[in-house]
């Protein structure tokens, strides 16, 4: 006998003897057969010997693959999309992107450029961005770097700073006179007195918020610091004299979106800045008060 | 009556038609998902899930001729699932080690050795990988020829065909370490040869 007919000849009696030691249960097909009328049972509506729903959905998908496909092929033919097509790629910066203006300064005030969100690195001047226009809401107004006004965190007089009712009291907080303005232009009303320190360098800050009542946009702002070098930025600076010391009168650009608008606005409000015996002073105007009225301001503390 | 009139009397909703067809498949089906799982209990749930399968899709399958291949190709499907799950849950059955051992005066120790070399053939095919333990199983138990068990596995004929030599070598291997080795008879053809000579004889019968 061969060897490899042998070896054949042990395996098939090998398997034959092993398989031997099973038999199928008598009541095989009797459990089959229950468990056939069992799932025909739960079938559902039979019409002309078909179940309902294969009428109604002949195609009876995997919904797990099915959702995985509907997925790649959603992101593919998006991409294929948004990759072929310019005119996609404008609709969906327009729709869902940052919309990015820069401010410039122009020979009568600012003006805004938008860009898109590529160009939105803030080189060179300011620039801010939202979402929808309509439904920006407010925005506070912009603070440029370089030529203008950088704002010190924690002098914004925000929620966070503690208030006071009187210039004494923000004395008392601060440790150096308060001096408020005698003089302000018709209108404007106290809105509130906010003052701190400094945790780091210990020095105080004051600021003063005067308001319009019900005109948001007309605002002066005080701030008076004992913090050095606070005086920063600013375009179109010009020297001036507040009670014959040397004070810089400077522009800078305050930008708004309101619900409804076509566009952000941007308008030049101005500061003036000084120094009186050893504190800082920055007057800032929201509104549209002229230089000789916020001298007489300042001349007024 | 024969098998493809059974299949094509199922496919229009024949229950009796059906039973038969189960009694007549329902030893094999059993035997084969036995030997390529190794526990009755889920060969016995693999083969019942596979005509309950069998009955739900029949209707789809076009040629009858094919059943057979069809039905084990569910089968062989059903047997790997549910050994894989059940891998590792319980133990294997044990080998029964005198059952069946003849105690007769004459042939006893013939008898023996056949049992031994029986269970060391047994023990090794457990040993193999699921994939060719089924190939082996399907040709030597249930006697199917390369293309058919090609069909079955929904693999190409030159991979059952490498299962095949694979599973071969390795079984002789692990025979040989237990001390059996198949002798040489008469003839001296070496059985690789005969072996890859009849393979291409059935390729080519079956192209």
């Amino acid at each position: 006998m061969r060897k490899q007919a042998q070896f054949e000849e042990w395996l098939q009696a090998s398997l034959a003897c092993k398989a031997e030691e099973i038999e199928p249960a008598a009541d095989m097909w009797e459990r089959v057969r229950c468990r056939i009328s069992t799932m025909e049972r739960g079938k559902g509506i039979m019409i002309l010997a078909k179940k309902l729903g294969n009428y109604l959905f002949f195609w009876q998908p995997a919904w797990k693959k099915t959702m995985a496909i509907a997925l790649c092929g959603l992101l593919l033919v998006g991409g294929s999309v948004f990759g072929i097509s310019p005119q996609a790629r404008a609709w969906a910066t327009d729709t869902f992107g940052f919309i990015v203006f820069k401010v410039i300064r122009t020979g009568d005030g600012y003006s805004l450029v938008k860009l898109s969100s590529e160009q939105a690195a803030p080189e060179g001047g300011a620039s801010f961005g939202f979402g929808k226009i309509g439904n920006a809401g407010e925005i506070p107004a912009c603070e440029i770097p370089a030529k203008v006004p950088v704002r010190i965190k924690g002098t914004s007089g925000g929620k966070g700073t503690p208030r006071y009712a009187t210039a004494a009291e923000a004395k008392a907080k601060v440790g150096f006179p308060v001096h408020l303005p005698e003089y302000l232009p018709a209108g404007y009303k106290l809105e509130f007195i906010a003052a701190d320190k400094w945790e780091k360098t210990g020095k105080g800050f004051v600021n003063v918020m005067y308001r319009v009542p019900g005109e948001h946009m007309k605002t002066v702002d005080l701030m008076l610091t004992d913090e050095q070098g606070f005086l920063k930025g600013g375009d179109a600076v010009r020297k001036v004299k507040v009670k014959g010391e040397t004070a810089y009168w400077c522009e800078y650009p305050i930008a708004t979106v309101t619900a409804g608008d076509t566009g952000p606005k941007v308008k030049a409000g101005h500061m003036l800045k000084w120094e009186d015996k050893g504190l800082a002073y920055t007057l800032r105007d929201s509104g549209d008060l002229s230089l000789e009225e916020m001298v007489r301001i300042a001349e007024s503390i | 009556m024969d098998e493809i009139s059974l299949v094509k009397r199922c496919q229009q909703g024949d229950l009796d038609a059906f039973r038969i067809l189960v009694e007549r498949l329902s030893t094999k089906a059993l035997r084969t998902s036995y030997l390529i799982v190794g526990r009755k209990d889920i060969a016995e749930d693999v083969v019942q899930e596979a005509f309950i399968q069998c009955h739900r899709e029949i209707k789809r399958l076009r040629t009858p001729e094919t059943f057979e291949t069809w039905f084990y190709r569910m089968l062989v499907r059903l047997s790997w699932r549910m050994a894989s799950k059940e891998k590792g849950r319980l133990p294997l059955e044990p080998l029964d080690n005198a059952k069946g051992i003849s105690t007769g005066d004459d042939d006893v120790t013939d008898t023996v050795e056949t049992k031994e070399r029986q269970q060391a053939v047994q023990q090794a095919v457990r040993r193999l990988s699921a994939p060719l333990r089924t190939t082996i199983v399907l040709r030597y138990f249930n006697g199917l020829s390369v293309k058919e068990i090609a069909r079955v596995l929904n693999c190409r004929v030159g991979t059952v065909k490498s299962r095949l030599h694979n599973a071969a070598k390795r079984l002789a291997v692990e025979l040989k370490q237990n001390g059996w080795e198949p002798s040489l008879g008469g003839e001296e053809n070496p059985p690789d040869k005969q072996n890859v000579e009849r393979e291409i004889k059935e390729c080519e019968i079956g192209a």
